[in-house]
């Protein structure tokens, strides 16, 4: 009987315990992605902030080119060792980010743009460009119904318009090099994209 | 008067003990892959959710805590394999045969990690194969052989690393991640003997 009472007496505070678990658990879930140190776009900006990067070239026409791949941690982990790649970091408080690259050559380009976590928002590849042209503008909410509230009745845009989620993020550019020695060719095609911030209308 | 006491203190033990407890729980569901949606077949896991603007709270959590990009599923579709076929985890002291058949996709590259996505230090400086320039038995098919000696054809080395995945990228595949796929229709992994 005694020890009936026992169980009842502390049924409610095992039941306030899991409770509690339940919410720190989703509470602690749905932070990680905005406390977490080293998620994407800290590693990427570090890199990119450094003078003489440890694992990123110097940026070239707004495009910060990764290192070959190397043994040892790289500055994402589970990229494919087979593609060039490069990087276009924004801050969409400075203006839209505009992208534009030319498909001249057969060969795969990916470009998925991602919220600073590593979440996907947008990918592409070279299939999707218009007339071997990729055009894309990256803006806010307001930056992109300012752009469609300007744009004319007999011109219509050029461009892709996406919205991000948040006003940082990234894009990433990976060229694939078919065999070892293509890989300074596939670089050249991630040399070939254009970031730049875009003036607003 | 003690009854009361008593009750502040159990309070702060459930709080202190749900804390815990939350956390642990956050810590296991975010070590390994990314929460939901695992796209299984054989030895190999894709997880097209996190390459989906549509990317659910714990894989946006498990990205972030990792530092990784993940491929857009419209780019392609990562699989790791960190076990053969047969189950038994990948050593790098053993041999094994990586054997046809493959899902379509407008390229696909193979090629060994360390588990935690970084290229591993071995004497050939080969990472991968791509569907490009592996060489193919007459009729497409393919073999390609991991071990740490030197092996003809194919030959991927994990080097002096102790463990090491499997990583196979498509992409640009039509593969639907929604149906079941017959693991006798996909890569398969042999382990053929260990030293």
């Amino acid at each position: 009987m005694k020890l009936e009472d026992r169980a009842t007496g502390l049924l409610p505070w095992i039941v306030a315990t899991l409770l509690i678990a339940g919410v720190v658990h989703i509470v602690s879930v749905l932070l990680t992605p905005l406390v977490a140190p080293r998620h994407a776009y800290a590693r990427l900006l570090e890199a990119a902030k450094s003078d003489r990067p440890a694992n990123g070239e110097t940026a070239r026409n707004g495009v910060m080119l990764f290192d070959p791949p190397a043994p040892g941690p790289q500055l994402l982990p589970f990229e494919d060792p087979a593609m060039a790649e490069g990087v276009c970091l924004f801050d969409l408080a400075r203006g839209p980010l505009r992208l534009r690259a030319d498909i001249d050559s057969e060969d795969y380009l990916g470009l998925s743009f991602h919220a600073p976590s590593g979440a996907i928002f947008h990918a592409m590849t070279d299939r999707a460009s218009n007339k071997g042209k990729i055009d894309i503008i990256v803006g806010d909410a307001r930056q992109i119904e300012e752009m469609e509230a300007s744009d004319s009745d007999e011109a219509p845009p050029q461009e892709t318009r996406l919205t991000a989620p948040s006003p940082l993020g990234f894009v990433l550019i990976r060229a694939l090099a078919k065999r070892p020695s293509d890989y300074e060719r596939a670089r050249a095609s991630v040399e070939a994209v254009s970031c730049e911030i875009e003036a607003e209308p | 008067m003690r009854a009361p006491f008593d009750k502040y203190m159990r309070a702060l033990l459930a709080m202190l003990c749900g804390l815990a407890l939350g956390f642990v729980v956050t810590a296991a569901t975010l070590k390994d892959g990314y929460g939901f949606g695992a796209f299984r077949v054989g030895p190999w896991t894709a997880w097209p959710r996190a390459g989906d603007p549509d990317i659910d709270p714990y894989a946006r959590a498990a990205l972030a805590r990792r530092g990784e990009a993940p491929l857009g599923r419209d780019e392609g579709l990562a699989f790791v394999a960190s076990a053969d076929s047969d189950g038994g985890p990948l050593d790098s002291r053993c041999d094994y045969r990586v054997a046809d058949p493959l899902p379509a996709a407008r390229y696909w590259t193979l090629g060994l990690a360390s588990p935690s996505g970084a290229p591993l230090a071995n004497p050939t400086e080969r990472h991968g194969y791509t569907s490009a320039d592996i060489l193919r038995r007459e009729g497409g098919a393919f073999d390609l052989a991991i071990s740490r000696h030197a092996r003809p054809g194919n030959w991927l080395s994990p080097g002096d690393a102790n463990s090491f995945v499997l990583v196979l990228r498509l992409y640009e595949t039509p593969l639907d991640s929604a149906a079941r796929l017959d693991p006798a229709r996909f890569l398969k992994i042999v382990k053929l003997g260990c030293a």
